[in-house]
């Protein structure tokens, strides 16, 4: 019994783990959720923003980061920009 | 440009023997390798360029051919330069005594020594593809017909490497004309040598000023008269140097030049961007002031004569050889001698084949150039030492670190040893004496601070913008305050330290991923899994988890069950159940914006949920919510046709249907149904207009409802065409 435990076990952490991936995501992480609606309440970047993942993650449209950056420069923050 | 260091040599060699037609090849890997068989064309390639590492054999090789060949290698060779001009190296063969400067080129090319640019070495940032038809059939033809590339050729670094000894035709004492004074150093003078570092500093204050405001270049490669004004007036790049023996003329255009040789300065669209430091900065100041040294040949919009060579006509300049023959010249003049600049530009000027008719040249175009030159340029790289005659007028010689780039003496530590040279002070300004300033420095300086003047003391700013500018270059705040204090010669001020947090904290807030890979996981669970099993991602959810790069991803430990690239287009990924309300998504097609827009108007069913399909069920609660959020009848209407391919379910228009005291309200009302035997009966009934009148409504296709009172009618409408009504027998 306990064999086929210890089985059953390595098999659940040898198994491969189903993922799905999106590749060439531009998104926006923020520190807090207050900050998120704070860059949703600019205009101009809310239209940059095409949906929240989450309250904290805000995904960009194809081809704006740099609008995006120089926008949010505007508003005083200093965002971190993470090239591949 | 391609980093020469970067790309593989051996590439470049392949990919323009490759270019060689057989016979050519042929000819030439004879002269190199000397083959005793005939090996495919393939394998011919592979052995040239493998002979190329061949040491001995290179030596021997430089040992057979001749003199002129020989004395040519031996100046490029101390030029440090990979890539030539054709024009160039005639001019240096020319100069060197030989009458055909083209036959010594020649004789270098068939030997493999040298070989024609078609990669165009400094312009591209990629090879170009093998060539499939080799197309350079002889030299002479190559001479006529260069292709876009234009007539360059380059050196292979381990000829050069091999050459770098040679001894040079030059002669080692330049004497006076009869009657002229014999000048002799005043034994009181100093010996002056510049510190080395005024050119890196002033390529990076152009660099970080052109970060902000980016100089244009029109597209015959000139500047814009606005930015030439700008360059000029810079007091920081074109300014006089501290220690400055002459003038130099438009010292800004040749910093900017020399930048954009080093990749400092980058290219695009007609502006000149920042680049990156090139790797020599880390080596010290001996290999970035070799590299600065590299480059001066092939500069082409700057002389020593007139500053800015802007005319596309006035580009080929001879003076980009003649000050590379002033230099090996120097070279060849004992150590600890001195020499009249005016005396070796003699030399030049009877040497040198652009200067044979020396008549109907203008003397301002003819003379003071290699003095501005040697005072001026190479002075400043410190390749140079000058000292004063009791006249007053300067001698010069090379210096130490001059002979070590020219490979003619050992090389010596040459670098600054006053580490401690940092002055922070408390309102952000930084002092920078010069003494201790290193190339190494005065790169992480740039990174961090505003340059704002440069001199005996260097002032730069630490400032919002320059520290975020550090921060974008991946230095973090305990990078920046480690610097200022190992490079300060006190310990760094809490006011700056608070500051410098204060910005450091401000930009982790928010962090933009450019291009990142997004992990969708099935559950929260296998999410942690992976995590637990060293997945090199963050965070984001339960389920979603970010990497900046797929790099560092053992993909051996997951099973990928599908792949969406975010810049493609939406695609029609849901179904709707029979119910009307279900929505089943399809999560091989789907992709993240699905995501962000679904629970936004439906409840996850996670119990009917797998990992091919996500289930989602539209509730009164939900539609209600995101009416509420501003998701109208309309934009659910385009959702559904985007994402299914067709209309809201009557389902959907039921619940978001008006609701309102206007509207008509359900009515409930008892009526009898006659269950027809078929279709055509029931048309006929509905048609006849004896039966007609009677007939409340028709339900279906075999069903009509009828009133109470109008049902003994019917029947006796009905009994006149003979049919019958009868009750249904009860259940």
């Amino acid at each position: 019994m306990l064999e086929k435990m210890l089985i059953a076990t390595n098999k659940n952490i040898l198994a491969r783990i189903p993922v799905k991936l999106h590749r060439r995501v531009c998104l926006i992480l923020t520190e807090d959720a207050l900050l998120a609606e704070e860059i949703l309440a600019r205009k101009k970047l809310a239209s940059e923003v095409c949906g929240r993942l989450t309250d904290k993650v805000l995904l960009v449209r194809t081809g704006r980061l740099e609008s995006v950056v120089a926008e949010l420069q505007r508003m005083g923050h200093t965002p971190q920009v993470l090239q591949r | 440009m391609i980093e020469s260091s970067q790309k593989s040599w051996q590439e470049i060699i392949r990919l323009t023997l490759g270019r060689y037609d057989e016979k050519l090849l042929r000819e030439v890997a004879q002269m190199l390798l000397r083959p005793r068989n005939e090996w495919p064309i393939e394998e011919l390639i592979e052995r040239c360029v493998e002979t190329y590492d061949n040491t001995v054999l290179i030596n021997r090789r430089i040992k057979e051919i001749d003199d002129s060949s020989r004395n040519l290698l031996a100046a490029l060779a101390q030029s440090r330069q990979v890539r030539w001009k054709l024009g160039q190296l005639v001019e240096i063969s020319m100069s060197l005594g030989q009458a055909d400067g083209l036959a010594t080129v020649f004789e270098l090319l068939k030997i493999g020594f040298l070989l024609p640019d078609v990669v165009n070495l400094f312009e591209t940032d990629s090879l170009p593809k093998a060539c499939k038809k080799p197309y350079i059939k002889s030299f002479e033809q190559w001479l006529g017909f260069p292709g876009p590339e234009g007539l360059a050729v380059f050196i292979p670094p381990s000829v050069v490497e091999r050459s770098t000894g040679l001894p040079l035709p030059l002669p080692e004492i330049y004497e006076t004309a009869e009657g002229d004074e014999i000048l002799l150093p005043d034994a009181t003078a100093p010996i002056l040598q510049a510190d080395g570092i005024e050119f890196p500093l002033r390529m990076a204050v152009l660099m970080q000023q052109t970060h902000k405001d980016p100089l244009r270049k029109n597209q015959q490669g000139g500047y814009f008269k606005k930015d030439l004004e700008y360059l000029r007036g810079n007091v920081m790049i074109s300014g006089d140097p501290a220690d400055q023996l002459l003038k130099v003329p438009d010292l800004g255009v040749l910093i900017t030049e020399i930048s954009l040789k080093l990749g400092l300065l980058v290219s695009k669209e007609n502006e000149l961007h920042p680049g990156d430091f090139p790797d020599s900065w880390d080596s010290g100041l001996q290999a970035t002031l070799a590299e600065i040294w590299s480059v001066l040949p092939s500069i082409e919009a700057w002389n020593p004569c007139s500053g800015l060579a802007d005319n596309p006509e006035e580009r080929s300049n001879p003076f980009n050889t003649a000050c590379l023959l002033a230099v090996l010249a120097l070279g060849k003049i004992p150590a600890g001698q001195w020499v009249d600049p005016a005396l070796l530009e003699n030399w030049i000027l009877t040497h040198h084949p652009y200067w044979p008719d020396r008549e109907s040249i203008r003397p301002s175009k003819l003379r003071g150039w290699l003095e501005k030159f040697l005072l001026g340029v190479a002075y400043q790289i410190r390749f140079i030492q000058a000292t004063k005659t009791t006249t007053g007028r300067y001698l010069v010689r090379l210096s130490p670190l001059g002979r070590a780039i020219l490979g003619l003496q050992k090389e010596n530590d040459f670098e600054s040893g006053f580490p401690k040279t940092l002055l922070v002070q408390p309102n952000l300004e930084v002092l920078a004496y010069r003494q201790g300033l290193s190339p190494i420095l005065i790169r992480d300086l740039t990174k961090i601070a505003t340059w704002k003047g440069i001199g005996p003391a260097c002032q730069l700013l630490l400032e919002p913008d320059s520290v975020y500018f550090a921060l974008e270059s991946q230095l973090r705040y305990e990078d920046i305050c480690s610097l200022l204090e190992r490079h300060g010669t006190r310990s760094t001020p809490q006011a700056v330290l608070d500051a410098l947090k204060t910005w450091s904290n401000k930009h982790e807030r928010i962090t933009i991923y450019s291009a990142a890979t997004l992990l969708e996981f099935p559950s929260g669970q296998d999410l942690d899994n992976a995590l637990s099993r060293g997945l090199p991602a963050l965070k984001i959810s339960d389920r979603f988890a970010v990497a900046n790069s797929e790099d560092g991803i053992d993909f051996s430990q997951f099973r990928l069950t599908a792949t969406r690239d975010y810049g493609l287009m939406p695609e029609k990924c849901v179904q709707v159940e029979s119910d009307g309300i279900t929505l089943v998504v399809d999560v091989s097609r789907s992709d993240l914006l699905l995501e962000t827009e679904l629970p936004r108007f439906a409840n996850f069913v996670e119990e009917a949920s797998s990992q091919q399909r996500r289930v989602y069920q539209l509730t009164p609660e939900t539609l209600k919510n995101a009416e509420q959020a501003g998701f109208t009848e309309t934009t659910l209407e385009d959702w559904f046709q985007q994402r299914m391919g067709r209309s809201l379910t009557p389902a959907v228009h039921l619940i978001l249907g008006p609701k309102t005291m206007d509207s008509i309200p359900a009515q409930l009302e008892p009526m009898l149904v006659i269950h027809l035997e078929n279709e055509q009966m029931a048309d006929g009934i509905t048609q006849w207009p004896e039966t007609a009148q009677w007939i409340h409504s028709r339900l279906g296709p075999c069903a009509i409802s009828v009133n109470a009172e109008s049902l003994e009618n019917l029947k006796k409408s009905m009994g006149l065409a003979g049919h019958k009504i009868v009750d249904a027998p009860k259940v």
